[in-house]
């Protein structure tokens, strides 16, 4: 018979955890397709932008359809400065953190005078105003036809070109990504950022500056998009208006609900398994967002914080005893 | 700024030395006349309370102070500077701190997440310090944090969730949440409301050891008498927005607009 103590279990699996994230890593070489690391990318570029949903509407709590702006802007700015000044992927992406920057600071100022449905509202506006220049503004981003002919990314001399060269690119991206998010959600800034979702009034009473912190959010993750899009841009080699519609800030905010508003690794989680499920469900044509839209509806009955909430809680109930006391000083995300 | 550097100077015409001061402080909602030229000194290190009937403008008072609201007339000034209408996180910023009559803690997260955010003003709060594993702030300040919730009695609930608290401890957490950022005057908004006996007794306790023991200045609206008596130095009593009496607990018990007003009522009741 298999006896285990509960740490040794909590190991097992803490063990079993770090071989899923090293196979994911180093999936291109596992023996996969071409096609399945192409989806890979995708899924990774994807959990970028809804690692920066997760900061403002995870941590703040201000509901933003924005995201999808935000990632066509980043996407914009990038390929036009590689096809039209000739400039470097890696010069390109300080100048998209600073337009991102700004977009963020445009979409979170509305929240000066407004809040919850009607800043969601605005959000939706920017998208769609997005979308419309870069239909119509036709001499700067060619409109319908899109920009060709985007340069793949360069490192030590090696053009990133298909999906198993730019793979190890986006890990490293989402990494970085992961890391920032966790050490934000587990630093005080991630402490003020919950007080403003928990309570402005209380927030204010305290001193916080509840106004400069929703912005703040907002420019995180309007950066994490655009960061998203300049990866997406020069991976895909061509991008045209529909890619960046409201459809795409639907999906990120599924996969924010669906993996758990405050749970960092559900969100990662799914927006791999949520971009995978995407494609496999093709089958389905515009049936397949009626399985995520009953997702959704479920989760928000019956999983509040979405899976990966429920599984953080389940897990901190199963292992709180086996974890070293003084450990959970600060709920992490 | 250091919680113990009070730059109070005397007051031109007052001859003493006052922390809080509000001159005819006027509000209307609607037509509501809430507030009509309210004035009052607080001297420092004192326990000032407000007391009235419901509706009596106790809470709006308090919300003027603090910045929720913005008078239609007269000023506040703290420390001889005049805040009348700054926005409520810069008040905090000035060192005025306060609690809510429906308490008002973050609930959704922990009692030590709570305390925290009520460091906000003596924090290291800079996006690039927080995020870079660089100095040993956070862990410094999640240390004083515990000893704000020792004061309080509530070291050992740290990791649960601060809406979970039952409604004394919730009381408890939100005064550990001011005291977090290090307040030269604190506002009270009705601390014993919904409490025990026994547990009106430890916060009559807890609420004078602030002024002792901590050097805060505390301003309390209170409806439990019994409280109200046993540690205020001096009382203020509003009905329908005006002030009606002020003075030592003596002077008040025994005013007669006061026992008409207040303390009439109830017996009538």
């Amino acid at each position: 018979m298999l006896t285990m103590r509960r740490s040794e279990v909590r190991r097992v699996l803490v063990g079993a955890g770090w071989l899923g994230v090293a196979w994911l890593v180093t999936l291109p070489m596992t023996g996969v397709s071409r096609y399945v690391t192409h989806m890979a990318v995708i899924a990774g570029i994807y959990a970028i932008l809804a690692l920066g949903l997760f900061v403002v509407t995870g941590l703040t709590g201000q509901l933003s359809l924005g995201q999808a702006g935000a990632w066509g802007v980043g996407a914009y700015t990038s390929a036009l400065l590689t096809t039209r000044l000739g400039w470097d992927f890696w010069y390109c992406l300080p100048a998209v953190v600073l337009v991102s920057l700004l977009v963020g600071i445009g979409l979170g100022l509305p929240s000066l005078k407004v809040s919850g449905l009607y800043l969601a509202m605005i959000t939706v506006g920017f998208v769609e105003i997005a979308r419309l220049v870069f239909l119509n503004w036709i001499s700067l981003t060619g409109g319908p036809m899109g920009v060709i002919n985007i340069p793949p990314p360069s490192v030590l001399g090696q053009h990133l070109y298909g999906p198993r060269a730019y793979y190890p690119l986006v890990v490293v991206f989402l990494a970085l990504t992961i890391l920032f998010v966790w050490r934000l959600t587990n630093s005080r800034v991630g402490v003020v950022l919950r007080t403003v979702a928990d309570s402005e009034v209380a927030a204010r009473s305290v001193g916080i500056n509840t106004v400069y912190y929703k912005v703040l959010a907002f420019a995180i993750s309007t950066c994490l998009g655009g960061i998203a899009g300049s990866l997406y841009a020069h991976y895909v080699t061509y991008i045209d208006p529909p890619a960046f519609s409201l459809a795409e800030s639907i999906f990120l905010l599924i996969v924010i609900i669906v993996g758990g508003k405050s749970s960092l690794l559900g969100v990662v989680g799914a927006a791999i398994l949520l971009t995978f499920g995407l494609e496999y469900l093709k089958a389905l044509r515009e049936y397949r967002m009626i399985v995520y839209g009953l997702m959704l509806l479920g989760c928000i009955i019956f999983l509040p914080k979405g899976v990966g909430g429920y599984l953080e809680e389940l897990w901190q109930r199963l292992f709180a005893g086996a974890d070293r006391a003084g450990r959970q000083t600060v709920r992490t995300g | 700024m250091p919680a113990t550097a009070p730059r109070s100077g005397p007051i031109p015409g007052r001859g003493g030395v006052c922390v809080l001061q509000v001159n005819g402080v006027g509000i209307t909602f609607g037509g509501l006349v809430a507030l009509d030229s309210v004035s009052l000194e607080v001297r420092p290190q004192a326990l000032f309370s407000v007391i009235g009937p419901n509706g009596s403008g106790k809470t709006t008072l308090f919300n003027i102070i603090s910045g929720f609201y913005r008078p239609r007339a007269g000023q506040v000034l703290f420390d001889g500077n005049d805040i009348t209408g700054l926005p409520p996180h810069l008040v905090a910023r000035r060192g005025i701190y306060r609690t809510f009559q429906n308490i008002n803690l973050f609930a959704n997260m922990t009692v030590l997440e709570n305390v925290l955010a009520g460091q906000h003003c003596q924090a290291e709060t800079r996006l690039a310090r927080c995020i870079l594993p660089f100095g040993r702030n956070w862990a410094f300040e999640q240390q004083e944090a515990r000893e704000c919730l020792d004061r309080v009695g509530l070291h050992t609930r740290a990791s649960e969730l601060a809406g979970n608290l039952s409604y004394g401890d919730q009381r408890r957490l939100e005064i550990a949440r001011v005291l977090a950022g290090k307040p030269q005057l604190i506002l009270l908004d009705e601390p014993t409301a919904g409490l025990n006996p026994s547990e009106k007794t430890g916060a009559s306790k807890l609420i004078q050891g602030l002024v002792k023991d901590l050097k805060i200045t505390v301003v309390l609206v209170e409806h439990d008498m019994s409280v109200v008596m046993g540690i205020s130095e001096e009382i203020l009593v509003l009905n329908h927005g005006r002030v009606i009496a002020r003075g030592s607990t003596e002077e008040v018990r025994n005013h007669p607009q006061v026992i008409e007003a207040y303390l009439g009522r109830r017996k009538g009741a």
